[in-house]
């Protein structure tokens, strides 16, 4: 709480009725359409239910069941692999083109749009020609490795390189969206400090290490928390790349959880999937919360 | 930019609008009024004395005609399908008056399921629930589906002997019977003959065995430069079951009611070796990663990338829109131990929680009567389940598909399908891309489906 | 400066910053055209499929430029399915949804950026922890939750939820965050209240903030897929992304006419982005004078 002052007007010392007024709107919806079926969740997952007949109730038995589950070891182990690939290579890449589409270069529109493009291309696209790059026998990339004497990948015939493929995709679909976040935090430096560091003689790395990358804090920290959380929670290119396969090697959480939930009945199960799923991510980004508060840096 | 308080302000104004409208909507609710209506009735009256019959006019008030009961039906597929479903529905409201049906169609067979199972489990069931035939067991045993027994008992006019004994017995669970077929969907070798001429060989007969396929499709994949450009063979996944029946083995005990698993026999086991030995080791047959890569086989067939292709009926819907070449439809090749063909189906059924199950069944009875299920064997959608329309030549269907209905046979059909088949995947996926053998893999798979199948 | 010349050039050619010197300029064109290329390669194949037949689709290697370009597919895309009506459906939908995101989120994030009060990071972490939940197992509780109010298949069940986001809260929040106090302080010793800074000082001093949150919700909104194909029966009220899955049938895709759907349906995802994005234009100084 250091960043904050002790606001000096009498007006402001009613803090907790402006509290009120400017939460309300979110407050409100929130609770009833987001938080509600979220604890609702957590009570299913402490029951067996098959969607028809009355939920039995059955104690910690799914929370048991789970951690005796093979299967779901091996997607948590899937989905942290996934997001410890995706998550650092996306906030560099990302950062490195806000940078770089930040400047008065030439066509900085239709670069900053082409680089969009993927994250609102349909996913069904992106995936027959990502396919078609990973064709072990003749696509781009093994065509590319093969130029400089590397041997050709299966990257999608191999349960090795199933989830590596995977990775490399999402990466690419989602550097736009980073990128996005990144230029919206970058507006937000004020020039004087670039001059004056100029004026300091500090180059082009100092300036980025002491004043971008600090000024950068807090949309850094979104990111890295929104990235995680997502990168947990990824579904959509695992079902239409890949399908969790071959022979699970990049089946994930969230897909696990819809096949408990959605095809084999059992939704209590899929509920304390979901909430160990939460505790995990929860207790990751608490610690981000924490490290942040000391780092962020307030003018 | 003072511009954005101004937005702002008007957008907050948005917001407690639709909120507002959207709280105090009226809904409408349907009248019910009862009303009597005064009609002329002609009387035939016999006249006391005398031989003769006079029509007497008489007006009379007569109760109201009942109100249509309104019911839903779900369904899935795409835009082709969901104006075949919405023809169903012209058509039997054409027929009568009491029932009237929605459909509630979903893109996809998953999405459909998902929606299904929100809507039951939200406490808005639908009425009559289409479902893929493997799940109807699960449905029963769920307790999604209500059985239909008390309808086709008490019904005089509705038999179940019309219909296909093998299409029945696998809407069967615990002796009960919870769905009804429309039609169902076997396999039959498409080829293209031009590639067929070319390569200077005869065009495949049902007097084919598997090594004469096999022949074939090694002399119609070519290749250039390392890589192939045209593949001899590939069949859709359900129908590589065939093989291994045709060679004498069994997947499972039991098709309809599975207790173990047999793919480990010695019969088997040669088949399902011989199987995928058809990609990795003579490369006559695209992977499934290079077959998703083309949008499918039946897209692969018709590029002309493809010479055969075991497919079902419903393939005719894209290969008709070839112009490049002519193709051939052949029954499949006789194995050593005989023909069989897998037969995949959908059932048509009632949910437990449906609040009009006689209007219900009157819809279903229809679907699945001669009249609806012409609708759809008539743009190509399988096979119809019913004897009087299978000799029917005005329907189209091609003979190879019907000389095979003898022969045919379900893949399996289990309540626990949804969790055996994850399981089954698993191990065929390591086979196919050559990461297991299938003598290590499948006692492997033998033992965690036999595992779920005792429980 | 030229004055500089080769030496700086030589010593920062291998910055991550970089300067206006001729080569290493150059190096970032060629490294951002790359890129660009392959982003652009997907947008590329869509339209080429779209101007295929259906045969031709599958054919490998990959023919970019069809022999015989089918521009009726886009016409037939409006015959084959209500297109116009799941268009206007996704408009109408999306536009009031990122309205009412925009009006919860800015002043959400302003009360956990700027208001103490008590349970503040409580409950914001709790904002946080519901984005931790997967959808997949909320989607029945929100499903009895729109039966209870009576809002199946409306467009209200589309619209209000989605009005709500915790996402947008954080990002405003964030961006709040950042803005300094010392312009707080000026506002208030000019007599203003709460309201007024948040309307005369952050807001104005979010735009690239806002501008983002208006294309996260504007794509998110767009292409939501699951929460309308639960929440909605009647053909009437499909929207774009669950009607164009129409093309993929029981049998087969309809690939061509998808691309050329797809195509047409990205249109004003990327305009909005395109117009969104001028408002990251570097200098908006933060001097504290505005208007």
């Amino acid at each position: 709480m250091t960043a904050y002052g002790q606001p000096a007007n009498p007006m402001l010392r009613s803090e907790r009725r402006w509290a009120l007024f400017f939460l309300a709107p979110s407050l409100i919806g929130f609770l009833a359409f987001t938080l509600l079926p979220v604890v609702t969740s957590l009570g299913l997952s402490f029951v067996k239910w098959n969607l028809i007949r009355p939920p039995e109730f059955a104690g910690v038995d799914n929370y048991v069941r789970a951690l005796r589950d093979p299967m779901f070891w091996r997607v948590l182990k899937n989905t942290a692999v996934y997001a410890l690939g995706t998550v650092p290579s996306a906030m560099v890449l990302s950062l490195a083109l806000a940078l770089a589409l930040n400047q008065k270069i030439r066509g900085v529109t239709l670069f900053r749009g082409l680089y969009y493009l993927p994250v609102v291309a349909p996913m069904v696209a992106v995936t027959m020609v990502w396919r078609w790059l990973y064709n072990a026998n003749f696509g781009v990339i093994n065509y590319v490795l093969s130029l400089v004497g590397l041997p050709a990948v299966p990257w999608l015939t191999s349960t090795r390189w199933a989830l590596p493929s995977v990775i490399i995709m999402s990466v690419w679909k989602s550097l736009g969206s980073g990128m996005v976040i990144y230029l919206a935090g970058l507006q937000g430096i004020p020039q004087h400090l670039y001059d004056a560091a100029a004026v300091d003689g500090a180059n082009a790395w100092q300036r980025f290490r002491h004043i971008t990358l600090p000024m950068l804090a807090t949309t850094t920290f979104f990111v890295m928390v929104t990235s995680v959380i997502s990168s947990f929670q990824v579904f959509g290119q695992i079902f239409v790349l890949t399908r969790g396969g071959p022979a699970n090697a990049s089946s994930t959480m969230v897909y696990y959880i819809y096949q408990n939930g959605f095809q084999s009945f059992r939704m209590g199960y899929a509920s304390a999937l979901s909430w160990l799923l939460f505790a995990a991510v929860f207790v990751f980004t608490l610690i981000q919360f924490g490290a942040q508060r000391e780092r962020v840096f307030y003018e | 930019m003072h511009r954005n308080g101004i937005l702002q302000r008007v957008f907050a104004c948005l917001l407690v609008i639709v909120l507002v409208v959207s709280g105090c909507a009226p809904k409408a609710e349907p009248e019910t009024v009862e009303k009597e209506v005064t009609r002329v009735v002609k009387e035939t009256v016999i006249v006391p004395g005398t031989p003769e019959v006079v029509e007497k006019i008489v007006t009379a008030t007569v109760p109201p005609p009942p109100e249509p009961v309104t019911i839903t039906w779900t369904t899935w597929g795409g835009a082709i399908q969901a104006e075949l479903y919405q023809e169903a529905i012209r058509q039997f409201h054409a027929k009568q008056d009491l029932v009237r049906v929605e459909n509630i169609n979903s893109p996809g067979l998953a999405d459909h399921l998902q929606k299904v199972q929100t809507m039951v489990a939200g406490g808005t069931p639908p009425d009559v629930i289409m479902i893929g035939g493997e799940t109807v067991p699960a449905f029963a045993a769920e307790g999604i589906y209500q059985p239909l027994d008390p309808f086709i008992a008490t019904d005089p006019n509705f038999d179940v002997h019309d219909y296909l004994p093998s299409t029945i017995d696998v809407m069967r669970y615990e002796g009960k019977i919870w769905a009804l077929p429309g039609g169902f969907n076997i396999g039959a070798l498409y080829y293209n003959k031009a590639l067929f001429d070319e390569a200077g060989l005869d065009y495949p007969t049902r007097d084919w065995d598997h090594n004469d396929l096999l022949e074939a499709a090694a002399a119609l994949t070519k290749r250039e430069d390392g890589r192939v450009i045209q593949y001899g063979y590939t069949n859709s996944p359900l129908n590589m079951w065939f093989f291994i029946w045709q060679n004498g083995g069994e997947v499972f005990d039991n098709d309809t009611n599975p207790s173990v698993m047999l793919l480990d026999q010695p019969a088997a086991l040669e088949a399902v070796e011989w199987y995928f030995d058809l990609s990795l080791e003579h490369g006559v047959k695209p992977t499934l990663v290079e077959l998703m890569q083309s949008g499918g086989q039946q897209e692969l067939f018709a590029s002309g990338q493809l010479a055969m292709l075991i497919d079902h009926r419903g393939a005719t819907q894209v290969l008709n829109q070839i112009t490049d070449f002519e193709w051939g439809i052949s029954e499949l090749p006789k194995g050593p131990e005989g023909r069989a063909v897998v037969f995949n189906w959908a059932g048509r059924g009632i949910a437990a929680g449906s609040k009009h199950p006689e209007a219900a069944w009157e819809f279903l009875k229809w679907l699945t009567g001669p009249e609806g299920v012409r609708i759809f064997i008539e743009s190509g959608n399988g096979l119809p389940a019913l004897y009087d329309l299978m000799d029917d030549p005005t329907l189209g269907i091609q003979q190879p598909f019907i000389d095979a209905v003898p022969y045919a046979r379900p893949f399996f059909a289990s309540p626990r399908w949804n969790d055996i088949l994850p399981v089954m995947l698993q191990y065929l996926q390591l086979m196919a891309i050559g990461e297991m053998e299938p003598r290590d893999a499948v006692p492997l798979m033998k033992q965690e489906v036999d595992a779920i199948l005792s429980q | 400066m030229s004055s500089d010349g080769d030496t700086v050039a030589r010593a920062r050619l291998f910055n991550l910053r970089i300067t206006p010197v001729g080569m290493a300029r150059g190096l970032l064109y060629l490294v951002l055209i790359a890129g660009a290329a392959l982003a652009l390669v997907p947008f590329v194949w869509m339209v080429s499929t779209s101007l295929k037949r259906l045969p031709e689709v599958a054919r490998w290697p990959i023919q970019w430029i069809p022999s015989d370009p089918q521009w009726q597919n886009y016409a037939t895309v409006f015959s084959h399915v209500p297109f116009l009506r799941f268009y206007a459906n996704t408009a109408f939908v999306t536009l009031l949804r990122t309205s009412g995101l925009l009006v919860t989120s800015c002043m959400a994030g302003y009360a956990f950026a700027r208001l103490r009060f008590p349970g503040r990071d409580a409950i914001f972490l709790i904002y946080l922890g519901t984005m931790m939940v997967p959808g997949q197992v909320t989607l029945i509780p929100r499903f009895i939750t729109m039966r209870l109010l009576t809002w199946i298949d409306t467009y209200q069940a589309l619209i209000v939820p989605g009005v709500f986001s915790a996402f947008g809260v954080f990002l405003m929040r964030q961006f709040f965050m950042g803005i300094p106090r010392s312009l707080d302080d000026a506002a208030i010793l000019d007599g203003a209240n709460h309201f007024d800074i948040f309307r005369r000082v952050c807001v104005p001093l979010s735009t690239p903030a806002i501008a983002t949150l208006i294309i996260f919700a504007f794509v998110g909104s767009w292409n939501d897929f699951l929460w309308p194909l639960v929440i909605t029966n009647s053909v009437e009220k499909l929207v774009l992304s669950v009607g164009l899955s129409h093309f993929q049938d029981l049998y087969y895709t309809e690939w061509t006419l998808l691309m050329a759907a797809s195509v047409m349906a990205m249109a004003p995802v990327l305009a909005i982005y395109v117009l969104a994005q001028r408002y990251f234009v570097q200098g908006i100084a933060l001097t504290g004078i505005k208007g």
